[in-house]
């Protein structure tokens, strides 16, 4: 169940069929989920939405996830980012240590799988906030 | 005879395991089952049908992009001999391997179409059951 202040995760990906899947999954969460198909439209929301978490398809209709994170403004620093690969391609290193991304994770990915990695960065967001 | 290295796994894969979904989405609802299944056939024959049209223009770039959206969809529903088939296509597709990915094709074309029954008779077997219930 979902209280007002309910952290934000945003979905991005260019499939509608995976979106649903992510809304399925989570339509009973602890966060509040939003979703958006492109680039475009996810900086959009970024600016409209208190989002604590990104996790985003690296192939997009317009452009890549890594073009996506490296894209942010430095306002949104403190936004925990997965990236989602479909890829066998290993990029997995080179993103992280550039310190685009917090993670990468191999699609598909299970609802069980998605909610350990939610639920571990909203938990790191929510002690960050306390500290500071 | 070559009958293609990276293919020949491709036999010992099943078409459709819809147990699959279940673990995907944490549920194991029949309802969620069939829509799931549903969602799939409307979205990846669309694919399909892309990938066809631009099979004969050469347009190798978007098919890439159409067999790679492919793989995870039907990884997602349990399509193991079409997720691998598209696995190894979008490799050769992307390395402009073309003398593999023109042997690929015509498998790429009838694994869909088995994999096609085989969604449309669960679909089909859901739709017969909820009518007997009736």
């Amino acid at each position: 169940m979902q209280s007002n202040n309910a952290p934000v995760v945003l979905f991005i990906d260019d499939e509608q069929f995976l979106l649903n899947a992510y809304q399925r999954m989570f339509r009973q969460s602890d966060w509040q989920s939003l979703f958006c198909l492109t680039m475009k439209e996810a900086y959009a929301m970024l600016e409209l939405h208190p989002i604590q978490l990104i996790l985003c398809d690296y192939y997009l209709q317009d452009g890549t996830g890594a073009e996506f994170f490296r894209g942010l403004d430095h306002k949104y620093h403190a936004v925990k980012r997965v990236l989602l690969s479909g890829s066998s391609e290993d990029f997995t290193d080179e993103l992280i240590k550039a310190g685009l991304v917090d993670q990468v994770l191999s699609k598909p990915c299970s609802k069980q799988q998605l909610s350990l990695v939610i639920e571990g960065y909203l938990a790191s967001v929510k002690s960050a906030s306390c500290l500071s | 005879m070559n009958k293609g290295p990276a293919l020949r796994p491709l036999s010992n894969r099943p078409l459709l395991t819809v147990e699959a979904i279940s673990l995907i989405y944490g549920e194991s609802d029949a309802g969620l089952i069939i829509d799931t299944l549903k969602q799939f056939r409307a979205e990846a024959l669309g694919y399909v049908i892309q990938i066809d049209k631009l099979w004969r223009t050469g347009a190798f770039d978007d098919i890439t992009r159409y067999v790679h959206s492919l793989k995870t969809m039907a990884a997602m529903v349990g399509a193991e001999r079409m997720a691998r088939l598209c696995q190894v296509f979008e490799r050769q597709l992307k390395t402009r391997d073309m003398v593999e990915a023109q042997r690929s094709y015509p498998v790429f074309e009838v694994v869909w179409a088995e994999t096609l029954a085989e969604v449309d008779k669960c679909i089909l077997a859901d739709g017969e059951a909820s009518s007997d219930a009736e």
